[in-house]
């Protein structure tokens, strides 16, 4: 009998030996955590994060997908040159040439989405409304390269930059305090997401500011615009919200000069292009051309976040002229190492900790190369910048612009909203 | 006393066994092995590949029964894949959690985009009664443009120019057993979207072959043979060309749409812009029978691995910096500044010079170069 409860005894006591063997063994596991050393995970080996890039690298969109891709590049040199995340976790870019197909983007995604911790860049709206639902379906995060506005409320992508709606609105509102008061105003957009961004923030700031849109007008990209361009003039319009790409905004500019048609032309920011100052219709551009975008001025080195821009530029791409889409791209990089750091903190750079920690960030902070951001604790907090920079064409400047105006806000643009 | 080889046709019976020899019938277990086996096996890349391919080799087979046995050619494809993509995204749930469309079961939403497909294929075969040749292209290629323009202002149904989600599931539910192709379990293992999306496209692919293979190795196949041969002739002889050229566009659109179904299963979301349901789609399609072998179906299929594991294939292997052996040219680069192509435009270099490749020299595609080889082993050694 005395055997039996001696047994019993010692069975309890190894159980309670085992119990608190197990709880100390996970209560050392967390204080490793407690110590902020993230286990390694896909994308990263204790040393070096990987970061996914799905862009075009080569036809017709590399133009836009290489200077992007740069950007990344040069920000995350300048950084591991540093360091690297938390000072110590090097970062390495996984690059995929995407083509600009959806098909290829997405067998890209498929093929490293289990090398990297997260995407820092994809191009291309269908591409990233398509890469999304695997991001959605993997819990896994990545930053779009385009300022879409319904990127904004969604919880697996990094949005960065202020939305077209946004620039669309403001870019409204200067011009009604410009001059434009009572004058009649209309739309021009390629007729497809991009083109539905700039009108949904025209449609909005004209309900804020009491305008009237007299005519909208969509094209097919890279289609004959003459119609189009002839409804307008037809129409009379004194000014024109531009939604364009740079090759279309070329096509439109020349049917308006051969039709000897002159409004205000208000461009979105995609539909500028380094050189088309230099261009045959440089004249009228100069005299008729607003460009509605955002961020710092190139070359402005009061601006704490530009002059750490074209620092590391000039380290490590020397060669790099001076190009929004770099620009952009740097930004992007800036925006995802505020997250990384904050997964840094937190000791975990899973797909799962990497979302996490964009929504413990609180606000992305650019110091004035771009609008900050606020995260908040969850993608319905977000709250995109409300400022653009507006600009006229001028010869010999920086990307060809001459800035009017930085960090201008308007009610307009405040009230846009965004949808899911 | 011997017994005649599979080969040998003695009746009508003979000529309409679809697996006449015991080569072919242990090809068809091996493939069914295949089919199985692969999706459990292979990883994200190559499923991803391959589901694909097996999407695009329905469309083809489908094309290829309207443009390679009736001789209608057509570049209206891309019309059909988006009205069965669309049709997936509202009936399917894509877009239920706005409060749009319904949540139907795979099948059912399958089934309503086959015959939405077949209800416009009959529309776009009338005209294909006055016209042929490239007047019938050209109406095709309408279709296209018309597309486009109701995908993008049917909002309610497409979603505009937003685009629609596609389903997040694709599942049956018959009670007693149930499965989502988009989150399979195989064998007590759970597996990806993709290879659940593969076990999906190739079974259809069969089906699908299947289906026209029997149409086309019967009186109603050598009905459209004989349109596409010579259709006044056909007509003189009692082939009714309204019969036979509306079904063959009906039953070819239908099959399109299948595919489209699938297509946007594989897309996850689908905006309607020229990139994605544009014409270059429908060219794609042209191409895949044209490499693989008009007037085919095993054609259709080997045209669309190829075409579609190409890319892959040049991603994976060939290396990042290569110059051409011995003359040291450089043709493939990964800086953007020197003389070479990218990965990516290589693929497509590849691709277009592959299409005037066959075109010139082996207008029946890789099914041809198949059947020279299946011949050559026939007779082997007396290959002459």
């Amino acid at each position: 009998m005395r055997g039996k409860k001696l047994g019993r005894f010692l069975g309890a006591l190894v159980a309670v030996a085992l119990a608190v063997g197990a709880t100390s063994q996970a209560a050392f596991a967390g204080g490793a955590h407690s110590g902020k050393t993230p286990p390694d995970v896909p994308g990263f080996n204790g040393s070096t994060i990987k970061l996914g890039v799905i862009t075009p690298q080569s036809g017709i969109a590399s133009v836009v997908g290489k200077p992007l891709t740069e950007g990344n590049r040069v920000y995350w040199e300048a950084k591991n040159a540093k360091g690297g995340v938390a000072g110590k976790y090097k970062v390495d870019l996984s690059i995929e040439d995407s083509q600009y197909q959806v098909e290829t983007a997405l067998q890209s995604y498929d093929k490293i989405k289990g090398d990297v911790v997260a995407f820092q860049q994809i191009l291309g709206t269908q591409i990233v409304k398509s890469v999304n639902t695997r991001l959605k379906a993997d819990n896994a995060y990545g930053g779009p390269a385009s300022l879409e506005g319904v990127w904004v409320k969604q919880p697996t992508l990094m949005p960065t930059g202020t939305p077209y709606q946004v620039l669309a609105a403001n870019g409204l509102d200067w011009y009604e305090k410009n001059g434009g008061q009572g004058k009649k105003v209309c739309a021009m957009a390629q007729d497809d997401a991009y083109g539905a961004s700039g009108l949904d923030g025209l449609t909005q700031a004209a309900k804020t500011l009491k305008v009237k849109v007299a005519k909208t007008v969509r094209y097919a990209t890279g289609s004959d615009v003459s119609a189009q361009v002839g409804e307008l003039a037809d129409a009379s319009c004194d000014a024109v919200l531009l939604v364009s790409l740079p090759n279309d905004t070329g096509s439109i500019v020349t049917k308006m000069v051969g039709r000897n048609f002159t409004p205000q032309v208000l461009g979105i920011a995609p539909s500028w292009l380094s050189g088309l100052e230099n261009s045959d219709n440089g004249p009228f551009y100069a005299e008729h051309y607003v460009w509605l975008g955002y961020g710092a001025p190139w070359g402005d080195q009061s601006i704490p976040g530009m002059a750490q821009m074209l620092t590391d530029q000039q380290q490590y791409a020397p060669d790099q002229r001076p190009d929004t889409y770099f620009q952009f791209g740097y930004g992007q990089a800036w925006a995802m190492d505020q997250i990384l750091e904050q997964a840094a903190k937190d000791g975990d750079f899973s797909k799962a900790g990497i979302k996490k920690a964009s929504n413990q960030v609180g606000t992305l902070k650019f110091e004035g190369l771009g609008g900050d951001y606020k995260y908040g604790k969850s993608a319905n907090d977000r709250n995109p910048p409300r400022d653009s920079t507006i600009a006229k064409v001028a010869v010999g400047q920086p990307i060809g612009l001459q800035i009017v105006a930085t960090n201008y806000t308007s009610q307009a643009g405040k009230n846009v909203k965004f949808n899911k | 006393m011997a017994r005649p080889t599979g080969s040998m046709i003695r009746n009508y019976a003979d000529d309409l066994r679809l697996f006449p020899t015991a080569v072919k019938r242990v090809g068809v277990v091996v493939l069914i092995a295949l089919y199985l086996l692969v999706p459990y096996l292979i990883n994200d890349t190559w499923a991803s590949v391959l589901s694909l391919a097996g999407v695009v080799a329905i469309g083809a087979i489908g094309l290829n029964l309207l443009t390679g046995y009736t001789g209608q050619p057509s570049l209206g494809t891309a019309a059909f894949i988006g009205l069965g993509a669309f049709v997936a995204g509202y009936y399917g749930g894509g877009r239920i959690a706005d409060g749009i469309g319904y949540d139907l079961n795979l099948f059912v939403y399958m089934l309503i985009a086959v015959i939405a497909g077949g209800a416009v294929g009959v529309l776009i075969g009338l005209p294909a009664l006055r016209l042929r040749g490239n007047y019938l292209v050209i109406v095709t290629v309408g279709l296209v443009f018309v597309a486009l323009y109701v995908w993008k202002t049917w909002t309610t149904f497409t979603g505009g120019n937003e685009g629609s989600p596609m389903p997040v599931k694709a599942d049956i539910n018959l009670g007693f057993w149930s499965i989502d192709f988009l989150k399979p379990t195989v064998f007590g293992k759970e597996l990806g979207s993709k290879q659940g999306l593969m076990y999906l496209a190739w079974g259809f692919v069969f089906v699908t072959a299947l289906l026209v293979k029997n149409i086309v190795r019967t009186r109603p196949g050598r009905a459209l043979q004989a349109v596409r041969d010579r259709d006044v002739a056909a007509e003189i002889v009692g082939v009714s060309l309204f019969r036979y050229k509306v079904s063959a566009f009906a039953i070819s659109s239908a099959i399109a749409s299948l595919a489209g179904v699938l297509y946007g299963l594989y897309l996850g979301y689908l905006t309607p812009d020229d990139t994605s349901l544009g014409l270059v789609l429908s060219i794609q399609f042209l191409a895949v029978i044209v490499v693989g072998g008009i007037g085919t179906i095993y054609g259709s299929i080997l045209g669309a691995v190829f075409v579609g594991a190409l890319p892959t294939l040049i991603r994976e292997f060939v290396p990042d910096n290569w110059n051409l052996p011995i003359l040291g040219w450089p043709i493939v680069t990964s800086d953007a500044a020197a003389t070479g192509f990218s990965k990516g435009a290589l693929a497509t270099v590849i691709y277009a010079l592959l299409i005037i490749v066959f075109l010139v020299f082996e207008p029946r595609g890789l099914a041809g170069i198949w059947r020279r080889i299946q011949a050559y082993f026939r007779t082997w050694p007396f290959s002459y």
